[in-house]
């Protein structure tokens, strides 16, 4: 696998400014992959921040403060995954057969690969974007999803599976 | 080489491996790239307001203004910080987090009175956004909108009791209503904590008899890392003074299919973390006043020890013979019976003030057998070839005084070793992650501490242990920590001990909640 995308943190003592133009863009992206949706990456990375800033005196603290800004990312980005699809069937119960629009924000490349993003399940695609964006290892890769370096490498292993799947590679 | 093209080295990182590219990477790399690039080309504001102090009472007009200032510059979501911690600050509004689905303006704060109490912190004070109407709203919100203009669904919205601050209602407006000012203590107290984040009402899901006026909800509580740390159920009786359901409320809360699969992903989602379930399936009406919940297990393989996550309180533990270890349940598997098996249930309400357990007795384990409490008519069937686990439970709405239990271990009854390093007992549940040694307590305290130490084989206290995670934990000199936990109340904490080699053989980490009187109760720290 040939990763190119490079992203990295930004150092330990850096300050809050310097850490949120440094990474919020990586931010984004992860939060919104996991999304389906740039917007919404914004918003979550956003909120991520508010989160950092709140504690920025222990965060600071930390080897890498954007660790910790990227899981609270990724944890917001799994959770309001689940409270959209609640949201949205209490839509669809409450307004009968309303019809309902949801439109998301254009992303940039290939609308094709996009689409088999959104086919992942949300942790495989933060697996996915932080291997390939940030190079990130398994053992970061497991840290940042909160789980273990077994799961995370299955985890990233079945969603490149499923993305050569869907995009023509190998099944 | 495993032959596997993702996995090209068996069991290591494949990612290290070195492969040509195939097409449909570089379409991956490119399109990620592309979004990256977007992303950082855009022009990113950082901007901090630093509002005018408050004293009491409702939040001045020119506070109110400065966040709509800040909505709109940063756009759809705002938060107003403000850089004045030594001020008291009874109340303040601040923001909304519109919903992307709108086309919403920029939010207009219809209802002052709407606010929430300030977090403290060190450094600033933060208020969590709440959400406010909207010019535009959403299809969501008006489907909402919708439900509360219907009479028989306003419901009196109580004043938000003192230390409420964070609750965050999903879901519809309607939900608003339930709101609970017999939040569980220790549930409030956490609030006021550093680690809890917010708490978030699922949905309504369960209703006893609507004649009775008794409804449920499912609320979940998050640390800052929005982690999820509990999930529990509460009920609303209608005594209360500010509940008044009307009967098509009723309706709307009575458990059908849409519920149901709202209870499924509640729990789901309370466990999709670790990896040990593959599904849930939530049954309703199986038998008069039950729920059966299908558990599917993962595969093995995900179903290991070491995916042990202290910050869930509900634990299943299987003993040997199951070919499972251990399972993680929400707290609403109460009182869960087994037969001659292999399973042990446990769980606690919300106060830690009882405990439920029930030890196989019989093959694999071979455990003491425990009765569970006569009424909690309660079943577990167990299809050890396909790893099924069928859990019967009657809904606590039923019987809703619990049995008290008290000092109540899971032992290995040949070694007297504990289960999996898990001790439950009256007071606090701790469990120990195997590698990085975090380690999780509910405690009651007597006094309002808990503390922590490790010791060796010979109770030698470690005094170059270092406590990590939780500032709030005091290091004493001899070696232990401290935390205060509130007096008469129990809350969950976790912590990280980094154990240096200073001492040798195997070692215990103690927990003592009286401030060091009485016994030290131990649990083994894992390799």
């Amino acid at each position: 696998m040939k990763v190119r995308s490079v992203v990295s943190e930004a150092p330990v003592g850096r300050s809050f400014d310097d850490v949120f133009m440094h990474e919020f863009a990586s931010i984004s992206l992860i939060a919104g992959t996991i999304a389906g949706d740039r917007s919404i990456g914004d918003d979550l990375a956003q909120e991520a921040f508010r989160r950092a800033y709140q504690r920025w005196e222990k965060v600071s603290q930390f080897d890498r403060p954007g660790a910790w800004v990227r899981r609270v990312a990724i944890n917001l980005a799994l959770s309001r995954r689940r409270k959209t699809q609640r949201e949205r069937r209490a839509a669809v119960r409450l307004a009968g057969e309303r019809p309902l629009a949801w439109t998301d924000t254009p992303r940039s490349g290939d609308p094709e690969v996009w689409a088999a993003i959104d086919q992942l399940a949300p942790r495989q695609r933060a697996a996915i974007v932080l291997r390939y964006v940030e190079q990130r290892s398994i053992k970061e890769i497991a840290e940042l999803l909160s789980c273990s370096a077994s799961t995370a490498s299955s985890t990233l292993h079945d969603g490149r599976k499923r993305l050569a799947g869907l995009l023509g590679g190998v099944q | 080489m495993s032959g596997d093209p993702f996995d090209p080295f068996g069991a290591t990182d494949p990612f290290e491996s070195v492969h040509q590219e195939p097409q449909w990477e570089h379409r991956l790399n490119s399109t990620l790239e592309a979004e990256l690039g977007t992303l950082q080309r855009r022009p990113v504001q950082l901007e901090q307001r630093q509002a005018p102090p408050v004293s009491s009472g409702r939040p001045p007009t020119a506070l109110i203004a400065a966040a709509l200032i800040l909505i709109a510059a940063i756009g759809s979501t705002a938060y107003l910080i403000l850089d004045r911690p030594s001020d008291p600050i009874d109340s303040i509004v601040v923001a909304t987090e519109s919903e992307r689905e709108s086309d919403a303006q920029p939010a207009v704060i219809s209802d002052p009175a709407a606010v929430v109490t300030p977090v403290e912190t060190e450094s600033a004070e933060i208020v969590t956004a709440i959400e406010v109407p909207t010019t535009a709203p959403s299809p969501q919100a008006s489907a909402a909108a919708d439900i509360a203009n219907d009479p028989g669904c306003e419901l009196p919205i109580p004043e938000p009791p003192l230390g409420l601050a964070n609750v965050e209602f999903l879901g519809t407006p309607r939900y608003s209503a339930l709101t609970e000012p017999r939040l569980d203590a220790p549930i409030v107290e956490a609030l006021t904590r550093d680690f809890v984040a917010s708490i978030q009402v699922l949905d309504c899901a369960i209703i006893d008899d609507p004649t009775s006026g008794r409804a449920g909800f499912w609320y979940q509580i998050v640390d800052p890392t929005d982690r999820l740390l509990w999930v529990n159920a509460n009920y609303l009786v209608s005594d209360r003074p500010f509940v008044s359901l009307h009967p098509s409320v009723w309706e709307q809360c009575v458990l059908g299919p849409d519920d149901t699969e709202t209870t499924r992903e509640a729990i789901v989602g309370a466990l999709e973390k670790a990896n040990y379930v593959r599904s849930l399936t939530a049954r309703t009406n199986v038998e008069p006043g039950c729920v059966a919940i299908d558990v599917e297990l993962g595969a093995t393989a995900d179903f290991v020890p070491q995916q042990f996550n202290a910050s869930r309180l509900d634990r299943i533990v299987f003993l040997p013979g199951t070919g499972f270890d251990r399972l993680i349940l929400p707290r609403w598997f109460d009182h869960v019976n087994v037969g001659e098996g292999a399973l042990v249930v446990a769980d606690t309400d919300a106060t830690a003030s009882r405990w439920f357990a029930a030890v196989t007795r019989g093959s694999g384990g071979g455990g003491e057998a425990v009765t569970v409490p006569a009424g909690y008519s309660s079943d577990v069937r167990i299809d050890e070839a396909t790893g099924r686990i069928t859990l019967f439970y009657v809904d606590s709405l039923i019987d809703p005084n619990p049995v008290e239990w008290s000092d109540l271990m899971v032992r290995n009854p040949d070694t007297g070793a504990i289960r999996g390093g898990v001790i439950l007992s009256s007071n606090y549940l701790v469990a120990d992650d195997p590698g990085t040694h975090r380690v999780g307590g509910l405690a009651t305290s007597i006094d309002g501490r808990l503390t922590v130490r490790v010791v060796d084989a010979n109770g030698t206290v470690d005094p170059s242990v270092a406590f990590v995670s939780f500032d709030s934990f005091s290091i004493d000199s001899d070696g232990s920590a401290t935390i205060s936990v509130g007096e008469s109340s129990s809350i969950w904490t976790e912590f990280l001990i980094d154990v240096t080699p200073s001492l040798a053989g195997p070692l215990w980490v103690e927990f003592n909640t009286c401030g060091g009187c009485g016994s030290w109760q131990r649990q083994p720290l894992s390799d």
